[in-house]
């Protein structure tokens, strides 16, 4: 006695009746199945490709990316100006300092004359 | 009549991308009247694909979620695959919905692009996709015996 189709395929009776339903499609469908496999394999090729990786990110239509400006900071050629402006402006400083002190002399000598 | 080694190694090549060979090994199967047993092994692999899928946990939801994903995966396969026909057909594999109002050719075009999604988020080794293909064959030879 040939096994039988529970046996056959190790599915349940409820599956076995499930998968049964196919067997009239297998004869409906053959010249359709043929046809697609022959003209659409190729489309189908795609369903086995690998995601795209790496390259650039995807930039979202509508938001462009753009460079910011730098942001304002403090770099070592700002010191070097405001030492200098500040070396400018001792220098002056005791100049006129000196040029005061020296003109209050003067005066303080022709008193005594 | 049973399955044959090239009918398998038309499907094989079908479900491991290769276009070239499945097209030239279909078109032999045509001109040598091996169409049935290619169309059992097909009804097959999408019966077997779609229970390891679903077969244990699925909702109506995820079967929706399912056909919009394989759909989204490029222009021209959202074309080919309609999603109320995929919906049901996977239905017809977990509940025996009946599919008989759809046409043939729509139902082949569907069956065909889900079962190969199936297979490729599978990410079958090639043991595994060899056992694949032997519990199919002997489904589709299930298919085929004469009642």
């Amino acid at each position: 006695m040939p096994p039988t189709g529970e046996e056959l395929l190790e599915m349940d009776n409820d599956k076995l009746s499930r998968f049964e339903k196919f067997r009239r499609e297998t004869y409906k469908e053959i010249d359709d199945i043929l046809d697609t496999s022959e003209q659409d394999s190729g489309t189908i090729e795609q369903l086995f490709d690998p995601p795209p990786t790496g390259g650039h990110a995807e930039v979202p239509v509508g938001h462009p990316v753009v460079d910011q400006p730098p942001s304002p900071g403090v770099d070592g050629g700002h010191f070097v100006v405001a030492g200098m402006i500040l070396a400018i402006a001792g220098v002056e400083t005791v100049r006129a300092i000196r040029h005061t002190v020296d003109k209050w002399k003067g005066r303080h000598h022709a008193g005594d004359r | 009549m049973p399955v044959t080694d090239k009918q398998v190694a038309a499907l094989h090549a079908l479900l491991t991308g290769n276009g070239a060979k499945n097209r030239q090994l279909v078109a032999e199967l045509r001109s040598g009247d091996g169409g049935a047993g290619y169309s059992a092994l097909v009804n097959a692999a999408f019966f077997e694909a779609v229970d390891r899928r679903f077969g244990k946990a699925s909702t109506p939801a995820s079967i929706i979620e399912y056909i919009s994903d394989v759909r989204s995966r490029s222009d021209e396969i959202a074309e080919k695959v309609d999603p109320g026909v995929g919906e049901r057909l996977i239905r017809k594999v977990l509940v025996g919905e009946s599919t008989d109002d759809v046409d043939s050719r729509t139902s082949a075009t569907v069956k065909l692009f889900v079962l190969a999604a199936l297979v490729a988020d599978e990410n079958f080794g090639v043991a595994e996709l060899d056992q694949f293909l032997a519990k199919v064959r002997k489904m589709a030879d299930y298919l085929l015996r004469d009642e």
